[in-house]
């Protein structure tokens, strides 16, 4: 399983991506040469140099500390807004796959809401009725995205309640909750993984885009999103400004992707949670169907 | 069912057997259900227990170990997590303690009980798992052991080991098994007694010898047929196949594949008629013979 990963040159790629990232933002503190955060307009716009090695921005920010310390704040409420949507969507599909009836019903229903809009309108519409703010931001995306965890989850219990183990643990007399926990919460889990790694890249993506339209973070905090908003008006000047944290949007997005692809692939052969977005070289090729051969 | 005994309950596939033991359990998938009847265990009726406490019976004083072995345990957790899971569903027991049980009972059946503890199912061969079904079946001592087609899956000499253990296990435990099966060979090795069951419905019941040996209903008596055995020319099938159940025919459920079906027989359902003593057969063919009988004993 983990040779089978290893392997695979575009998930190596991803993982290697996804390290460097988390290394370099976590570790900002140490790394950023400067302060993100004074302003100090003797020093605008300075070019890429010693002192500042990727230049200054508009209010003599330095801005390889602003990147480092931005991403921080983007992979932080990024996995704080999976996490939230993890431990709400994966109950909330146990619960409606086991229970089924009313309880199925009503959380089904309401998946089914949220899922007629598409999810950034409906966070801009969340974060609208809020207020702007990252945390306000980070309970809009967690309103949106968990129904697709409870939806898949849901959809892998009510499968697995039908298996002869889960037949056979009643019959051994084991409680309703232990069958939950013990019986279907691990069967679900890689899946959920699986999904939780692919989702990353659009939580990244959907944050930026977020505070990019002035909803999250709020300045001077630095954050992508909000570092290509203010360098909206410098794009013919001085383009660095907006191809860094452009750049580092994309390069981290890629590397969730590609991770989750690669996870994917170990996990969840049959491609239940979505086909592999991008291919690489011969025999690599997209699951679609369900129990397709691969030719390897 | 009488302690330290053992009945068997045969027929073909189709026929109901599997269901009986899962309403016994009151674990029939939905969109089955009980509908009637009783299941009595020590003057209590099992139907008419709460849920709870239904779910204490279940594995404590009613086990069951089915089939396939391979789809009773959890693909994602260790055989000794399952037993384990099991005594602690009734017991709060220390975790170390548990265990122990689960080895020991592990080491009775002949397994390497270690190495099987930490196995995940797929990692053991079938008969090894099927052990260690049993295994987590036995674990609590129950009052009553429902094996539903246990053995049919392991190859001749596998099974007669597990036939063999169940048997010791019988003796020592005063532990009654209902054996559930098509396979009239290990019907015959563990049971005393043999309930045939026919679209649903019990048709024969008795002593083991005296079912096999002399078997008075038709339907018997053409299972029994169908039984190949050394002598060339002897295996006959019953023609046709079990009625659907939801669609059954009215009289005897039997007459349409029976070769001895009479008038009365599609009209009207035969009832269980003592012929013996704990010998009991429903189909009106016996009950006229041995009332023709009794006639003629008059006379």
């Amino acid at each position: 399983m983990t040779v089978r990963f290893l392997r695979d040159p575009m998930s190596l790629a991803g993982l290697g991506v996804i390290l460097l990232v988390f290394v370099l933002t976590m570790a900002a503190p140490l790394l950023s040469p400067h302060d993100p955060l004074p302003v100090s307009l003797a020093e605008r716009l300075q070019p890429a140099g010693n002192d500042y090695p990727l230049g200054t921005d508009p209010l003599g920010r330095c801005l390889l500390s602003r990147l480092l310390f931005g991403g921080r704040m983007t992979l932080q409420y990024s996995l704080s807004v999976l996490l939230i949507i993890i431990l709400i969507g994966v109950p909330a599909g146990l619960a409606a796959g086991y229970l089924g009836g009313i309880v199925d019903s009503i959380l089904m229903r309401m998946a089914d809401i949220v899922l007629a809009f598409p999810n950034l309108i409906l966070a801009l519409v969340v974060t609208g009725v809020l207020g702007p703010g990252l945390i306000n931001i980070l309970i809009a995306l967690a309103l949106v995205s968990w129904v697709q965890y409870a939806r898949v989850v849901r959809g892998m219990v009510l499968s697995l309640k039908e298996k002869e183990f889960i037949l056979a643990a009643r019959a051994s007399g084991t409680a309703p909750g232990g069958i939950i926990w013990h019986h279907l919460l691990p069967n679900v889990l890689p899946p959920v993984a699986v999904m939780a790694t692919l989702n990353l890249g659009s939580l990244v993506l959907s944050i930026s885009t977020l505070s990019f339209l002035g909803l999250g973070a709020q300045p001077p905090l630095p954050e992508w999103g909000a570092m290509i908003n203010e360098a909206r008006n410098y794009i013919v000047t001085q383009p660095q400004l907006m191809l860094y944290p452009g750049t580092a949007i994309a390069v981290t997005v890629l590397g969730f992707n590609l991770l989750g692809d690669g996870l994917r692939d170990v996990f969840d052969p049959q491609g239940f949670t979505r086909p592999r977005a991008y291919g690489f070289g011969k025999g690599k090729q997209p699951v679609f169907v369900a129990g397709a051969k691969r030719i390897k | 069912m009488k302690e330290g005994r053992c009945l068997a309950l045969i027929g073909e596939s189709g026929a109901g057997k599997s269901i009986t033991a899962l309403s016994l359990l009151r674990i029939v998938p939905p969109p089955g259900k009980i509908t009637g009847g009783e299941v009595i265990l020590d003057n209590r009726d099992l139907l008419k227990l709460g849920k709870e406490e239904m779910r204490l019976v279940r594995g404590e004083e009613l086990a069951l170990v089915f089939q396939d072995s391979l789809s009773t345990f959890n693909p994602v957790r260790t055989v000794g997590g399952h037993i384990c899971e099991t005594i602690n569903a009734h017991r709060r027991l220390p975790n170390g303690q548990a265990k122990e049980m689960a080895l020991e009972k592990m080491a009775d059946l002949g397994l390497p009980a270690g190495r099987v503890f930490r196995s995940f199912p797929f990692q053991l061969s079938g008969g090894m798992r099927q052990r260690a079904a049993l295994a987590m079946a036995l674990c609590l001592h129950p009052r009553i052991l429902i094996t539903d087609e246990a053995t049919t899956s392991l190859d001749v000499t596998l099974q007669a080991q597990v036939l063999h253990y169940l048997k010791k296990h019988l003796e020592d435990c005063c532990m009654s098994i209902l054996f559930i099966t098509h396979d009239l060979a290990a019907a015959a090795a563990v049971a005393d007694q043999v309930a045939v069951i026919y679209a649903g419905r019990i048709v024969e019941k008795g002593q083991l010898k005296k079912v096999f040996k002399q078997p008075l209903h038709p339907y018997t008596q053409a299972l029994l047929r169908s039984h190949p055995s050394f002598c060339p020319g002897t295996l006959k099938p019953i023609q046709g196949s079990p009625p659907d159940l939801a669609l059954l025919p009215e009289g005897c459920s039997f007459y349409p594949r029976c070769p001895e079906a009479a008038g009365i027989c599609l009209s009207r359902v035969p009832e269980m008629l003592e012929v013996d003593s704990g010998r009991q057969v429903a189909c009106h063919l016996v009950k006229s013979a041995i009332l023709t009988k009794g006639e003629i004993a008059a006379s």
